[in-house]
């Protein structure tokens, strides 16, 4: 899920917008002639002309314009200036120094009060931060900008910052809401027709509609985009849009036409230099060719991938690129090449991740050492009033006393402040820990989603009986209809016309289930299977509270990793405890106790156990209460456990169910550990 | 021994169209009256209780199911056999399907011969009076 992210995502960096090659010409023609400030100008002109296609030149440019305009103190040119230098940078993947561009364009903007360049920069930073995903501190420069440009009546500028509050909601699963923000800027680039953002923001709400499985609406609306890039002959856009296409095409399986529309995307980025671009085609290239078993050139289109993104220095490719290498080699049979990329795809991304804890860590140092200043400063101002008052009590007398006195005081004051800070820090460590359950919270709702899911499928099996109930008696009625003697050919073919229609309506339900087990791929990472369990104890124990039990979790030390997918185990165990819950609550046992266990097995693979003290089960359901629509319960459909069971089973692990003995049951899984090992199905 | 000369009509409560038509045709192909609802309270005020007849009965609807409507029916001195039909069988509806007056418990999708014996059972009350329309 991550890798598709990283593949697909689209930013909208104000004003990245690239002008035509002529007026480019143009620009530099004029240029030759140019002195002071305008020359400053056109230098950032050119410097944003070149941006998404050549972010070198850009640079060159934007260096220019800014040595020019420091040396006329024109400040409004060094603030676009820098601001370009910061986007250059970024088109770079130099988000550091972005970061350190953007942070001097804001501050000369400040001084000059100028709130568009503030904006801007603002939004820029916000852009770099979303990059990191840091999403806090991204929503809140954008609300910052969106609030800057609502003021300024700037129309352009608040549909960027909505489509970009709805990117940070795309990346942070929740469709819905993202989609809401895409449209609100679509309308708006639509008002003042500006086509290259309304193909880019059709794009983005295709993306949302990938997410949500919405696959046709997603296509018409990549389709759209394309239709529009290729008028205004938007190369970036249509890459972009090309490697969408080819990404849902991907996904329904049609091959042939996926790998099309990655070509013509890598063309059209090799056209106009996007190498980073070109890295994520190859990348997407060599999946599909990966999932069509056509090893050969799957190795091809990911080590060239790889090349690319070291070239550029781009580790989130290269990171995703390993995995997928590891995979395919895993399943060529290759273990010794698939181990070593799957230890160079840790790397990397123990790599990153060490990045981005430095870069925290650096952060919180720099806000501690401005406190710690901040802090010093007052101290020395308090022993100045001090020694201030001591002078004064010397020449009163009672010198000693007072002295003690104030010093105590002093002393008690100091105490208080501490107290106070630690106050202050404790609420912002409280502060932090509800964001973090927030969070949680946020990532349980939709592991509560999947297991809603297994309802869902189901719900639509027992839907087909509908049309089969319609074709069946529409059929035995119509052969007794044509046995009578005076056939009447009009309810004959009434008859028939509804065969067909139910027959319609039955293919559409098995469309569906199937999209619906299509999207239930499981990823396999490393994991510590406790870390895991204990991110849904929350909504467990919630649930079991709900139900009037208590939930005990009793978690071995020192497991060892396992394989697999966390949110499809969070999802199994989640639904076993909730079979818990329901079963107690529903045979009114008093005491109602779910517990959580893990233990290591011999064999390197960890069992996770939930034992409950409910009334147990007949010999007869434990052998059946895994089987597709088998049910002991009045609401339920019978597929929560068939799923559990094959979601187990696709990590290749046991799923089974004990009687305790003295009450309640226990269902147990494994789950394998260490290296990840092929798919067994 | 008849104690009833009019013809009974074979009410069926479906709120799924197709579903409701399709019966509805299989039901006269044999030569039977049907008439369809497509909710409890639609047939509830089509005034059943000036005819005799039996109830095919969905037990999913919208509302109020096919349990809560045959209850309503008892209460009001309404008796009439009752064929159960679902498309989302389980043990507990099953159960709950044990009363007086159902004469059978159909999953979807039946056999046209299954419904033919139902309903000869279900008509067959009907018609000796085991069961029949009282009104109020």
């Amino acid at each position: 899920m991550r890798r598709l992210l990283a593949a697909l995502l689209i930013l909208v960096a104000v004003g990245g917008a690239s002008l035509a090659q002529t007026e480019v010409e143009e620009l530099e023609r004029q240029l030759e002639s140019a002195r002071g400030a305008e020359r400053v100008r056109l230098l950032n002109r050119l410097a944003r002309a070149n941006q998404v296609n050549s972010p070198s030149k850009s640079i060159e440019h934007a260096a220019a314009a800014l040595q020019l305009a420091e040396s006329l103190s024109d400040r409004e040119g060094q603030a676009r200036a820098l601001n370009n230098l910061g986007i250059g940078q970024y088109y770079l993947a130099e988000y550091g120094l972005a970061l350190e561009y953007y942070q001097r364009s804001l501050a000369v903007a400040d001084a000059i009060g100028d709130r568009d360049r503030i904006a801007d920069a603002l939004n820029n930073i916000g852009i770099i931060h979303f990059v990191w995903g840091e999403y806090e501190e991204t929503l809140r420069h954008y609300s910052r900008v969106l609030e800057l440009r609502r003021e300024l009546g700037d129309t352009k500028g608040v549909a960027a910052a909505q489509n970009n509050f709805g990117n940070v909601y795309y990346a942070t699963g929740k469709y819905e809401e993202s989609l809401e923000y895409y449209s609100e800027a679509l309308r708006l680039y639509q008002e003042i027709d500006e086509p290259r953002l309304v193909a880019s923001t059709l794009n983005n709400i295709g993306l949302d509609y990938h997410k949500l499985g919405r696959l046709d609406e997603a296509l018409e609306r990549f389709e759209s985009a394309l239709e529009i890039e290729e008028q205004i002959d938007d190369k970036p856009g249509m890459a972009q849009s090309l490697n969408n296409l080819g990404l849902i095409y991907g996904d329904l399986g049609r091959v042939d036409e996926s790998l099309d529309y990655l070509r013509r995307s890598l063309a059209v980025r090799e056209e106009i230099g996007d190498r980073q671009g070109a890295a994520v085609c190859h990348q997407n290239m060599g999946q599909i060719y990966a999932k069509s078993e056509d090893s050969r050139q799957a190795l091809d289109h990911l080590n060239e991938a790889l090349e690319v993104a070291r070239k550029i220095h781009v580790k989130e490719i290269q990171r995703d690129v390993y995995l997928i290498l590891s995979e395919t080699y895993e399943r060529m049979g290759d273990a010794e090449r698939a181990l070593d990329n799957y230890r160079r795809y840790k790397d990397v991304a123990d790599e990153l991740l060490d990045e981005q804890t430095a870069r925290q860590l650096a952060e919180l140092q720099a806000r501690f050492e401005l406190e710690r200043k901040d802090r010093e400063i007052e101290v020395l101002r308090k022993n100045q009033e001090i020694q201030r008052i001591v002078r004064n009590v010397f020449l009163g007398g009672s010198v000693l006393l007072i002295l003690l006195v104030l010093l105590f005081y002093n002393r008690y004051r100091l105490k208080a402040r501490a107290n106070r800070e630690m106050k202050k820090a404790n609420e912002a460590l409280q502060l932090a820990q509800a964001e973090r359950e927030k969070a949680t919270r946020a990532e349980l709702t939709h592991v509560s989603r999947l297991v809603a899911m297994g309802e869902l499928a189901t719900a639509l099996a027992h839907e087909l009986n509908q049309p089969l109930t319609a074709i069946l008696s529409n059929a035995q009625a119509t052969r007794r209809l044509v046995a009578a003697p005076d056939v009447d050919k009009t309810d004959v073919d009434d008859a028939l016309g509804d065969i067909v229609l139910g027959a319609g309506r039955a293919r559409d339900i098995i469309q569906r289930l199937r999209e619906l087990v299509r999207r239930r791929e499981i990823t396999r990472e490393p994991l510590e299977i406790n870390d895991v369990l204990r991110d849904v104890e929350l909504i467990a124990r919630a649930d079991a509270e709900h139900h009037d039990a208590k939930l005990v979790m009793d978690l071995a030390p020192d497991l060892p990793v396992v394989t697999g997918d966390r949110i499809h185990l969070q999802q199994v165990v989640l639904n076993l405890a909730h079979n818990s819950s329901e079963a107690m609550a529903g045979a009114g046992t008093t005491e109602r106790e779910i517990t959580v266990r893990t233990r290591a097995q011999s064999d390197r693979s960890v069992v996770v156990e939930v034992l409950d003290t409910g009334p147990g089960t007949a010999q007869d359901v434990l052998t059946h209460m895994f089987d597709p629509f088998f049910t002991t319960k009045s609401e339920g459909m019978g597929m929560g456990l068939t799923i559990c069971s094959s979601i187990i089973d696709a990590h290749g692990g046991r799923l089974w169910a004990t009687r305790n003995p003295d009450r309640g049951l226990t269902v147990h899984f494994t789950v394998p550990g260490g290296f990840p090992h092929g798919d067994p199905k | 021994m008849m104690t009833n000369v009019l013809e009974p009509v074979i009410w069926i409560v479906d709120d799924d169209p197709a579903v409701r038509r399709a019966l509805g045709r299989l039901v006269e192909s044999v030569g039977l009256r049907a008439e369809a609802f497509a909710t409890p309270e639609e047939f509830l005020s089509s005034g059943p209780a000036r005819e005799v007849g039996c109830l095919l009965l969905d037990i999913q609807l919208p509302g109020m199911d096919g349990f809560e409507l045959h209850d309503r029916m008892v209460k009001a001195g309404m008796r009439v056999p009752v064929i159960f039909i679902t498309a989302h069988p389980d043990i507990h509806s099953r159960a709950k399907a044990r009363r007086e007056d159902v004469v059978a418990f159909l999953k979807k999708p039946f056999d046209d011969q299954t419904l033919f014996d139902a309903l000869e059972l279900a008509l067959d009350r009907v018609i000796s009076g085991e069961a029949g329309l009282n009104p109020r």
